[in-house]
């Protein structure tokens, strides 16, 4: 089969906050469709790794491609077109406060430059999506850490993103709550229809869900390949760990 | 920079200018609330603008009698002039005048005060004219030639004389700067100059002088401005002062040693006076040894001053041989010695010093002098009324606040500044000075216990001049000045004698604080001796006095001296006065709102903004500059825009103050007004603008202020 541009290819990214070293020359693809899982130690640069990709932080060397295009190189609006197409859904879900939970998901949309109308349409079958039709009026407040993650998904979901980033997205859940946030993650990366990154430490999702498996260690990919093969036979230290999660 | 996107900058700038303009309106308002207020107190003790002419003060005790007589009197005169009682203010009861329509004449305004002096316990009067403007410091012929003129000024009412102003009434308010601008470039375009002439060549012609003068020179306006004292001119008026105290100072007379010259004029003597010491040729005399400095002959008799000590250091050893035989009004006789260059020289002759008091000279300079001593008297008792304003004026460099010390000490200093008023020019307002210096001396003197000299027991000055004192200095003065004015012939000798309370005022003053001031005063009129005639002419401010010189002296043939000087000072009314205070303090509390609003906005408002930006596409360094300009900006306008004024900050500083303010802000930022940075990282993740975060997600979570409320307006989700 012939080799696609791949949705997004990282390439060779490095990033410091003065003297420490988050990314040391990172490199990945993600393509269309395609669920890959990145793992490792909390501190490796898995947050950097994503906020850089929707540049939310600025990097130092190395180039990031999205469907081709480099985004190194954009200008405020090329940024924020390039943010419409990529969701990305964060550890501690980050909803406005202030706003109901229909509002957090036209938000996007609405101020994307879409009709109201329309807007809510959409925003509705996101909500439905995540099972949160019927809480659509309530505030964020008023909704459980899962229910509030599950918000956050249909709000990156509406806006019908080609690529989805996921920074440890059930790591501030209460363990009981983990599961429904992982079914619809799950749900997402069946449908293939959105490429999705996710830094995660679930490895029973990385395990079922993931096409491929990325281990980062101190700013590095350490290892990358099938959930079977890296999880099968880890050559790293790290990727022994989580194996050993996986079999205890 | 991309917050300008959505239209969020443009509304952020409508939120500064509305509060710009709200706060101004705040600011100015409650000033003008707070001005309001206190113009009412203000109106209470003034009545309101344009209700009242005139006050006049009458003398506590005398209230009631004056409460009767006032109304009698006035409308005798002027029917419908209605009298209003007012608050009484340090021993003075005050009744406000209401001068009719029909009566509203320069003519009748000026002879009103003439009418109070019947008035029993009369004390002097203020004028009420409103709107005013006064001018001030003017010789006689410069006020009555202004007088006309200003009448002639578009917008100008009336002009009314009194003293050595005019008082200058305005159809509007309105007008006031524009006639004050008119009176000034008058005032300013034309200089007085005194013309001197070398005695004893007969009379010279003012009115053709000023003519010959103006044509050689080319002026615009030259008049001859000589009051009707004639040649006898400027310094007539201080030199009538200097005679009328003169007649207060004890004369000293010299008899020469048998067979020798009397001193000469001009010569010192040394007496011993109160000291126990006798002078001793060769030897300094002492502080305590009588100084007399000679003035003038007497046919053999050398007659004298004291120019240090008192006639009352002198004991009395009982009327000793006065070398004229007579020994009335005389109380002894003892040895005068000359001083030669700060020595004690050979024995001159014998002393003896004359009863001083009344002694006003000749019968037939009596009355003229008699007449001055009126119109110095009404100068004076004006004078009084200001002494606490002269008393800060003079008040001594130490700051104090208080004159203590020596009285002589103080009277001396008193003089100096005397001498420097007088070259200074404002010859009106130095004959004040000068008898308002003599009074304060004079009670500065009475004040003292008995016996005490020049001792450092004296009370200070302010001391002596209590409220009370002061009122009956007032007091008497005015009936001087009435008295005065009525009196014709030669009644004056019986009128003095019958007004003993001024005798017994002013003889207090030591003989050498009295000379000190008649010295004063010799400096400025020339000399102790005749001076010859003197005119003064009122011309165009640009010819120089050289000219002036030049030009008298070819249309004269005699030697001219000149002294030019200003022609006088516009000044508001009092009420202007007041208003100006209080427009003082309607604009420091319009200042300090605008400091309030300026730093309530920036609380409210600008903190979140600043704080939000840091998570923006702003340069952190751009964040503080952005504060301190806000700052500025905000503070600024609303300052300007609010009329706020105060006295200590100029406009610098004041954009200084607000810079720093938001600068401050800028600095506390994420204290004063929080914001959530994850809401705003989960907006950006949306593709949202700054500008659409700030509406949406920053702005909205913010404090109450304007920005909410403009904002509102264009808000997506409520
Ligand atoms: N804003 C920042 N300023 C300074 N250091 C940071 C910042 N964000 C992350 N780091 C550092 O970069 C490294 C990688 O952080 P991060 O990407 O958050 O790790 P992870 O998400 O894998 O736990 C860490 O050492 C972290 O301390
Ligand atoms: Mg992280």
């Amino acid at each position: 089969m012939a080799k696609k541009t791949p949705l997004l290819k990282v390439d060779g990214i490095h990033k410091r906050y003065g003297d420490r070293v988050a990314l040391a020359g990172v490199s990945l693809t993600v393509a269309p469709g395609e669920t890959v899982a990145v793992m490792g130690p909390s501190g490796c640069g898995k947050s950097t790794l994503l906020r850089c990709i929707v540049r939310l932080t600025d990097w130092d060397k190395g180039e990031i491609y999205f469907d081709g295009r480099p985004v190194g190189p954009m200008d405020h609006g090329a940024i924020r077109a390039l943010r419409r197409q990529i969701g990305f859904v964060f550890q501690h879900f980050q909803l406005i406060e202030r706003l109901s939970v229909l509002d957090n998901v036209l938000l996007g949309l609405v101020l994307g430059g879409m009709d109201r109308r329309a807007a809510e349409k959409r925003a509705l079958a996101a909500l439905r999506r995540v099972r949160l039709e019927h809480e659509h009026s309530l505030r964020p407040a008023e909704l459980s850490g899962g229910q509030r993650q599950r918000v956050a998904i249909a709000r990156a979901l509406a806006m019908e993103p080609r690529l989805m980033l996921w920074d440890e997205p059930t790591a501030a859940l209460d363990p009981v709550l983990v599961g429904e946030v992982l079914d619809i993650m799950e749900e997402l990366a069946n449908d293939r229809k959105t490429g999705m990154l996710v830094v995660t430490h679930e490895v029973r999702f990385a395990r079922h869900a993931a096409d491929r498996v990325i281990i980062l260690d101190r700013g590095r990919v350490l290892e990358e390949g099938p959930p079977e093969q890296v999880f099968g036979n880890p050559r790293s230290y790290v990727g022994r760990q989580y194996r050993r999660l996986l079999v205890g | 920079m991309s917050l300008l996107q959505d239209g969020f900058w443009k509304d952020y700038l409508l939120a500064v200018a509305a509060t710009i303009l709200v706060g101004a309106l705040v600011a100015s308002s409650a000033a003008h609330g707070l001005d309001a207020a206190l113009d009412r107190a203000a109106d209470g003790i003034l009545g309101e603008a344009g209700q009242y002419d005139l006050i006049v003060h009458i003398r506590q005790d005398y209230r009631e009698a004056a409460a009767r007589e006032l109304p009698l009197v006035l409308s005798g005169h002027y029917e419908g002039v209605r009298v209003e009682r007012a608050i009484t203010v340090a021993g003075n009861a005050n009744f406000l005048i209401d001068v009719p329509a029909e009566h509203y004449r320069a003519d009748v305004l000026e002879s009103l005060p003439s009418l109070l002096g019947q008035i029993p316990g009369f004390n002097g009067y203020t004028w009420l004219l409103e709107p005013s403007l006064t001018v001030t410091g003017l010789r006689p012929g410069v006020r009555d030639r202004l007088a006309g003129e200003a009448a002639a000024v578009p917008g100008v009412r009336l002009a009314v004389r009194h003293g050595s102003s005019v008082t200058v009434v305005l159809e509007e308010v309105q007008d006031q700067s524009r006639v004050a601008d008119a009176l000034n470039r008058l005032l300013s375009g034309r200089q007085l100059v005194e013309l001197g002439f070398p005695p004893g060549e007969g009379p010279v012609d003012g009115t053709e002088v000023a003519a010959s003068v103006k044509d050689a020179v080319g002026a615009r306006f030259a008049a001859d401005v000589t009051p009707d004292g004639g040649e006898d001119g400027a310094p007539a008026g201080l030199d009538g002062l200097r005679r009328f105290l003169e007649s207060f100072g004890s004369r000293v007379r010299i008899a020469p040693v048998p067979g020798s010259e009397p001193p000469l004029v001009g010569q010192r003597l040394v007496l011993q006076g109160g000291s126990p010491e006798r002078p001793v040729p060769g030897k300094p005399p002492a502080a305590d040894h009588v100084i007399v400095e000679i003035t003038h002959r007497d046919g053999d008799v050398a007659v004298g001053r004291i120019e240090q000590g008192d006639r009352s250091e002198i004991p009395d050893t009982a009327a000793a041989t006065a070398a004229d035989g007579s020994s009335d009004g005389r109380r002894e006789a003892m040895p005068a010695y000359r001083l030669d260059q700060g020595f004690v020289g050979p024995l001159a002759g014998t002393a003896a010093v004359e009863e001083p008091g009344w002694n006003p000279g000749d019968p037939e300079s009596g009355a003229l002098l008699w007449h001055r001593v009126g119109e110095l008297a009404r100068a004076a008792a004006e004078a009084a009324g200001q002494v606490d304003r002269w008393l800060v004026l003079v008040g001594p460099a130490d700051g104090t606040g208080a004159v203590a010390g020596e009285t002589g000490e103080a009277t001396r200093e008193l003089a100096q500044r005397l001498v420097k008023s007088l070259r200074s020019g404002d010859g009106a307002g130095a004959v004040r000075e000068t008898l308002l210096t003599v009074i304060m001396a004079a009670l500065a003197q009475n004040a003292k216990p008995d016996g005490d000299g020049a001792g450092s027991g004296a009370p200070g000055i302010p001391e002596a001049l209590s409220p009370d004192r002061l009122a009956a200095l007032r007091d008497s003065l005015n009936r001087l000045a009435e008295a005065a004015g009525q009196l014709q012939g030669d009644e004056w000798q019986d009128a003095l004698r019958s007004m003993p309370e001024i005798g017994a005022l002013l003889p207090e003053l030591r003989d050498d604080e009295l000379t000190r001031i008649l010295q004063a005063l010799e400096e400025w009129t020339g000399a102790a001796g005749g001076h010859g005639p003197r005119i003064e002419l009122w011309i165009d401010a640009s010819v120089p006095a050289e000219e002036i010189r030049r030009a008298a002296e070819e249309a004269t043939g005699r030697a001219v001296t000149v002294r030019p000087s200003a022609s006088g000072v516009v000044s508001p009314s009092p009420r202007s006065l007041v208003t100006g205070v209080l427009d003082d303090v309607r604009r420091s509390v319009a200042a300090l709102l605008a400091f309030l609003v300026a730093a309530l906005s920036l609380i409210l408002d600008h903190a979140i903004v600043l704080a939000a930006m840091r998570y923006l596409s702003v340069p952190d360094t751009a964040i503080r500059p952005a504060g301190a300009a806000i700052g500025a900006l905000l503070l600024g306008a609303v300052y300007g825009l609010s009329g706020a004024r105060l006295p200590f900050a100029g406009h610098w500083a004041v954009l200084a103050a607000g810079a720093l303010l938001g600068l401050l802000t800028a600095a506390l930022a994420e204290r004063l007004g929080p914001v959530n940075a994850e809401e705003i990282v989960a907006g950006q993740s949306l593709g949202l603008s700054d500008g659409q975060i700030m509406r949406e997600i920053v702005v909205p979570a913010g404090r109450p202020g304007m920005m909410v409320l403009v904002n509102r307006r264009r808000r997506r989700f409520r």
